[in-house]
């Protein structure tokens, strides 16, 4: 087996931690074109793609979008490890893939133990939240861009603006996401 | 200090105990008003806990000059992820009142890490709920956009947003799908930590 993604991660641990984690956590087998997890299931583990390739897929309208291609190194579907939610898009295999899968309960115990590679194992998790919340408040930014402004122009200064406080809000500031339609209330009373 | 800690909503998950330890590991800040704490740009890895006094969130105004554009009151909690990730801050951060706050950062995090594990276990677990909560409502909001008035204009924003599509009638039905195999944890996982402890 390839693991070179795992291996990188797990070198320098001491075997107690391994046989902790290995209590906690399944190594599985994809072949291309399966299924990791599909949109709309309830979400009760992550994955941490250790070879291979994963697509993120979402279907709108009927029609497959792949929204990223991801490589060894990542970790999918983390919200699954903290909340009881459904899962926000599938995940394929787009070549022979092997992951590790990590289910919530089996996570907190592990966590719990507070170990040097539990708690590197959650720092991975935040980090690759944070990231992904980080993308997420971009994209949101872009599809508003496209929202406010007429085909092919720039977006007017009061909505940059705007822009700027959505990414700002949802990046790092947990300001209210409503007030971020067009521009914030201040800044319209100001422009006009 | 510690009933600050126990009222901010990020910190909800934690107990008391757990509370008093974080209080153990902060700095407290005192600014006057109009100080600038945080700059658009800067780098930053604290996280800031307001005491006492509001904190003003601004932007560039349309001419000059900067626009409030929310505030952060007492027991509400800026910049935590960047304990974790440290990263440039993305708006500038007054105080709009003399303003006390606790500081805590990434430093006091590795410290905690080593002196009081469970405690920085908890706090990290309590940021990712956090960003996880604010990741659904963003994903929720992009929803509600691509349902809505946007539908019609997908094809552009899928250049704009780099997002390729296509449709399944071109892969899934022209291709057999295995099915994924059963799991082989105990092969794999033997084969892995043979890996990992003959290379220690």
């Amino acid at each position: 087996m390839k693991a070179s993604a795992l291996q990188e991660l797990l070198s320098g641990y001491s075997n107690a931690e391994l046989d902790h984690l290995r209590a906690a956590a399944r190594i599985r087998h994809f072949p291309a074109g399966t299924w990791l997890c599909r949109e709309g299931d309830p979400a009760s583990s992550c994955f941490f793609i250790a070879t291979g390739a994963v697509e993120m897929v979402k279907f709108i309208d009927g029609e497959e979008h792949v929204l990223a291609t991801l490589r060894p190194g990542t970790l999918v579907g983390q919200t699954g490890l903290v909340e009881d939610s459904l899962r926000s898009a599938s995940v394929r295999a787009q070549s022979a893939t092997t992951a590790l899968e990590i289910k919530r309960r089996a996570f907190q115990r592990f966590v719990q133990q507070g170990s040097p590679l539990a708690q590197h194992f959650q720092e991975q998790i935040a980090i690759a939240g944070i990231r992904q919340l980080r993308t997420a408040a971009d994209q949101l930014g872009l599809v508003l861009a496209q929202a406010v402004r007429p085909s092919g122009k720039q977006p007017a200064t009061v909505d940059r603006r705007a822009l700027a406080f959505i990414q700002a809000g949802t990046g790092e500031w947990d300001l209210p996401l409503d007030r971020a339609v067009g521009a914030p209330p201040a800044a319209k009373k100001r422009a006009s | 200090m510690t009933s600050v800690i126990r009222a901010v909503k990020v910190f909800e998950s934690l107990s008391d105990a757990e509370c008093a330890e974080l209080v153990r590991f902060m700095r407290i800040r005192q600014y006057e008003a109009g100080a600038t704490i945080f700059e658009c740009g800067k780098p930053g890895d604290s996280m800031l806990v307001v005491a006492e006094g509001a904190l003003s969130v601004v932007m560039p105004g349309p001419r000059r000059g900067n626009i409030e554009v929310a505030r952060v009151g007492v027991a509400e909690v800026v910049g935590e992820m960047s304990c974790i990730v440290p990263t440039p801050r993305c708006a500038t951060m007054l105080a709009a009142v003399r303003t006390t706050a606790y500081e805590f950062g990434r430093k006091e995090l590795a410290t905690m890490r080593l002196q009081a594990p469970a405690v920085a276990t908890a706090i990290v677990s309590a940021v990712i709920r956090s960003v996880a909560l604010r990741l659904r409502r963003v994903d929720e909001r992009i929803e509600r956009e691509l349902a809505g008035h946007l539908a019609a204009r997908l094809p552009e924003l899928r250049q704009a947003t780099r997002i390729s599509a296509r449709t399944p009638s071109r892969r899934s039905r022209t291709r057999s799908v295995p099915e994924p195999t059963e799991p082989t944890e105990p092969d794999a996982w033997t084969a892995l930590l043979g890996r990992l402890r003959g290379s220690a």
